[in-house]
C-alpha cells in the first residue's frame, strides 16, 4: 500500500507535541526549583492567568514587568511557596494527561500505519482518550488562589477537552462496530 | 447452528483428504477446517462453486439445514 502522508505527518505531529510538553515540563521544574534557590529573580515576572480555569499550560502567561499596567498584576515572587506547588501540580497533571492522550493516539496511528485499523484495541485506546479528555475537561473547569486577598475560585467551562472526549468515544463505537465488521469479514470462507 | 457443513462426509465418499481439496480449490487450509467444523459464518458463492467443482458435487450435498430442537 501507498505510504500514507496523512499518518505519517499526524506521527511526526504527536511526536512534535510530546517533546514541547517535555521541553515546557522541563522549564517549568527547572524555574520551581530555581525560585527556590533566587526568589528575588522572579521579581520581573507576571502571572496574570495562572489561577483562572483553562487546560493546562495555557493558563499561565508569564510577562516582564516592564509591561504591566495596573496594580491589579500580581508578581511569581509575591506568590506563596504553597500556591507555586499547586500551579506546578496542576501544570504537571496536565502535562500528564497530554502525555497520555499523546501516546494512545500514538497506538492508534501505529495499528493503522500497518494496516491493522480493525483487528487492534483501537477500540479501548479511544476509550481511554475519552477518559482522559474527561479528566482533563474536569480539572480545566475549576482553578483557585490563596494569596494575602483570600481565596478565589474560578469556574469557567472549557469545552474542547470535552469535545475531545465525546469525540473519541464516538470513533470507539465506530471502531467498535469495524472491529465486528472485520471479524465477520475473516470468518467468510 | 442449524445449517450444517457435510464437507467430511463429502471428502469421504471422495475418498480425498482435505489438503487435496485445499490445493485444488486454492483456499488455505485453515479457512477449509474452519468451514469444516462449522465455525466460518458465511461461505462466498466462489468458494462454493470451487469446492462443488472439485468435489463433482451441489451445494446441497455440502450444506444442510437442520432445524432447531428447541
Amino acid at each position: 500500500m501507498k505510504r500514507n502522508k496523512i499518518i505519517s505527518s499526524a506521527k511526526v505531529l504527536s511526536r512534535i507535541v510530546k517533546w514541547l510538553c517535555y521541553l515546557f515540563f522541563g522549564l517549568f521544574t527547572v524555574v520551581v526549583i530555581h525560585w527556590h534557590i533566587a526568589p528575588d529573580t522572579y521579581n520581573q515576572l507576571e502571572v496574570t492567568d495562572g489561577f483562572k480555569a483553562g487546560y493546562g499550560v495555557n493558563a499561565f502567561q508569564w510577562r516582564p514587568s516592564s509591561t504591566i499596567t495596573g496594580k491589579s498584576s500580581l508578581q511569581l515572587s509575591e506568590l506563596p511557596a504553597a500556591m507555586i506547588y499547586w500551579l506546578y501540580l496542576r501544570a504537571a497533571i496536565f502535562f500528564a494527561i497530554t502525555l497520555l492522550i499523546i501516546r494512545e493516539v500514538d497506538y492508534i496511528l501505529k495499528s493503522v500505519a500497518s494496516l491493522k485499523t480493525f483487528y487492534d484495541q483501537n477500540e479501548e485506546h479511544f476509550r481511554k482518550i475519552a477518559r482522559w479528555a474527561l479528566i482533563g475537561f474536569i480539572l480545566s473547569c475549576f482553578n483557585f488562589s490563596y494569596l494575602d486577598t483570600g481565596f478565589q475560585l474560578d469556574f469557567k467551562l472549557v469545552f474542547p477537552p470535552l469535545l475531545l472526549s465525546i469525540g473519541s468515544l464516538v470513533l470507539a463505537e465506530i471502531f467498535s462496530e469495524g472491529k465486528e465488521l472485520s471479524e465477520d469479514q475473516r470468518m467468510i470462507v | 447452528m442449524s445449517i450444517v457443513v457435510n464437507i467430511d462426509v463429502m471428502l469421504a465418499k471422495r475418498k480425498m483428504k482435505l489438503t487435496q481439496l485445499s490445493e485444488e480449490v486454492g483456499i488455505s487450509l485453515t479457512n477449509l477446517s474452519l468451514l469444516k467444523t462449522g465455525k466460518a459464518r458465511g461461505v462466498r458463492f466462489n468458494t462454493l462453486n470451487a469446492i462443488c467443482k472439485s468435489l463433482d458435487c451441489q451445494p446441497g450435498d455440502i450444506l444442510e439445514y437442520i432445524p432447531d430442537s428447541t
